[in-house]
Formats: C-alpha cells, sequence, structure tokens
C-alpha cells in the first residue's frame, strides 16, 4: 500500500488534511454510537416490558373472544365486528435519535367505551372482550412505535460500528503509515541531497 | 410533519378478527406473496401501522426488512390466538445482539 503512492509533499499535505478528517470523523461517530447505544438501551428495555404486556393483555382478551364466540357463534360474533364503531386517532410524526428518523405515535386513546353492535344477539362475554381491546390499543401504539425504533437504532449501530471500525482499523492506521512513508522518503531525498553537496563542495575544494 | 395515519392487521381472519374490536383493519392474507402485495397498497392507503400475525410475520421477514430504514410504515408482530410470543422475544434478543454485540438482557 505504502509503495503505491507518490512521495511528494502535495500527497503529504493531502494525506495529513484526509488524516484530520477522518480522525475527527472517527470521533464524531464513536459519538454518535454511543449515543444510540444508549438511547437503544433505554428503548430495548422499554420494548421488552411493552411486549409482556401487550401479550399478557392480549392473551386474556382472546381468551375473552373464544368464551365469546362459544357463547353466540362465530359468524354471529363476526357479524358483530364487522362495523367498527368508529375510527382510532393516530397522529404520526417523526422523531430525531441521534439523526435517526424514528416514528412518533399519538392516540387519541382509541374507541373507549363504545360498542359497534346492538346487544340483541351478542353475548355479555362479548362487551368485555371488546372494551378489554379497545383499553389495549394505546398501548399497542406504543408498543409498535418503540419496537420500530428499537429496529432503525439496531441497524444504525451496527451501521455506525462498521464505519468506526474501518476508519479505526483500516483507515487511519493506512493513512498513517503512508504519511509515515513520505516523510521518510522526503528525509531521505533530503540527506542524499545534503551529502551530494558535501561530494560537489569537496570537489570543488580539491581542485 | 404530522399526519393522520390508520392501523391495519394483516393474518387469518379468524385468528385475528379481534383486533377489529379497537378499530384496526383487519386484512385477510396467510399467503408470504399476498401478505407481500398486500403492504405497499396498504402503506399508499395511509395504514402508518402494520400488525401482523407471528407466524406470517416470520415467513415474509426478508421481504419487510426495506421497510426498516424508513419510519412508516410500523411494521410489527403480533401475537394470534395460537401463537405464544415466543418469535417477538427473539427478535428483541436478535436486535440487541445486532446492536450491542452479544445478547445482555
Amino acid at each position: 500500500m505504502a509503495k503505491q503512492i507518490n512521495p511528494t509533499r502535495m500527497e503529504l499535505t493531502r494525506l495529513k488534511r484526509r488524516l484530520k478528517t477522518a480522525s475527527r470523523g472517527h470521533k464524531l461517530l464513536k459519538d454518535k454510537q454511543n449515543g444510540m447505544t444508549k438511547q437503544f438501551m433505554e428503548q430495548i428495555r422499554r420494548n421488552r416490558t411493552l411486549r409482556e404486556q401487550v401479550e399478557a393483555a392480549l392473551a386474556a382478551a382472546s381468551g375473552q373472544f373464544r368464551a365469546a364466540s362459544s357463547s353466540m357463534g362465530e359468524p354471529e360474533l363476526y357479524e358483530a365486528l364487522m362495523l367498527p364503531a368508529g375510527e382510532v386517532g393516530i397522529t404520526g410524526g417523526v422523531n430525531n435519535v441521534m439523526s435517526v428518523q424514528t416514528p412518533k405515535l399519538t392516540s387519541d386513546g382509541g374507541l373507549s367505551g363504545t360498542l359497534p353492535y346492538s346487544f340483541a344477539g351478542t353475548s355479555p362475554e362479548l362487551d368485555s372482550a371488546v372494551l378489554s381491546m379497545t383499553r389495549l390499543f394505546p398501548l399497542l401504539c406504543e408498543l409498535a412505535e418503540c419496537e420500530k425504533t428499537c429496529d432503525m437504532l439496531a441497524a444504525e449501530i451496527e451501521k455506525t460500528r462498521r464505519r468506526v471500525n474501518a476508519l479505526e482499523h483500516v483507515m487511519i492506521p493506512d493513512m498513517e503509515k503512508n504519511i509515515k512513508f513520505i516523510t521518510m522518503k522526503l528525509e531521505d531525498n533530503e540527506r542524499q541531497n545534503i551529502t551530494r553537496l558535501m561530494k560537489v563542495k569537496t570537489v570543488i575544494n580539491d581542485r | 410533519m404530522e399526519k393522520k395515519i390508520k392501523a391495519a392487521v394483516i393474518g387469518d381472519k379468524s385468528r385475528v378478527a379481534m383486533y377489529a374490536a379497537a378499530g384496526v383493519a383487519v386484512f385477510h392474507a396467510t399467503e408470504r406473496h399476498d401478505v407481500l402485495k398486500l403492504i405497499p397498497e396498504l402503506d399508499s392507503d395511509g395504514y402508518g401501522i402494520i400488525f401482523i400475525s407471528e407466524p406470517i410475520y416470520a415467513e415474509c421477514e426478508d421481504g419487510l426488512k426495506k421497510y426498516t430504514a424508513v419510519p412508516y410504515p410500523i411494521i410489527i408482530p403480533v401475537p394470534d390466538e395460537n401463537s405464544d410470543g415466543s418469535y417477538s422475544k427473539r427478535r428483541i434478543a436478535e436486535n440487541v445482539k445486532k446492536a450491542i454485540g452479544s445478547d445482555i438482557i
């Protein structure tokens, strides 16, 4: 690698400038990686807790739906749920976490307390099942936001780590090696020149 | 930048019907090909959150990777009536491994 470059002052200046930029970039990327890891750890812990909560709540709701289905029949249950009680209001924005654009959701609380069917022909188990699902919706939104943030941060951390490693273990050492090679070559040339001059001086003096 | 978004769930209709009670639109698709075709349509229809039942998400995982780079649509696996949630737990562990290097949680 070192032998492929031109040992000139221009190349040396260019390499020194590149090394300075690379070192600064390395420091910035390392800081970014640390910041993202910190955020990631917070989010992943929240993600795990939310996941457990949602799964427990969904299992409970699923049990209630099964009970409702067995007491009123599956076709009637689907018919009751076919027409939603309304549309849930979710506003989606963007959050900036260490220059990673992550989603930010604001839910208006879901369809709280509204049942999409008449009480005639439906079982009371269905009412409680529907109400538990509507109560669960804000939690589902929170989980969606958190899980996506974790996915995005994990991908970005991996990418940043590769960049940091490439800078730290390949680019910066290579540049330092090249700078050393050019400096040594230039010093060598300088020494050769001085020796030549001394020799010329001796020859002139000897005449 | 803020916009109104809708939520949808994809899966076997008989297993994910309960999500309809929460105001989430239910779409029936069980084959990988159908799911991957349905997602861009839902995305263009303003569905910013797409829940997919766990077994189907596991099948389509590689096809959903391209959505990781953009904040919307948010596509996450959710347990249906038959799954136990182990797939989602494994996903969390994989994310930790990807970011930190080893599963420390």
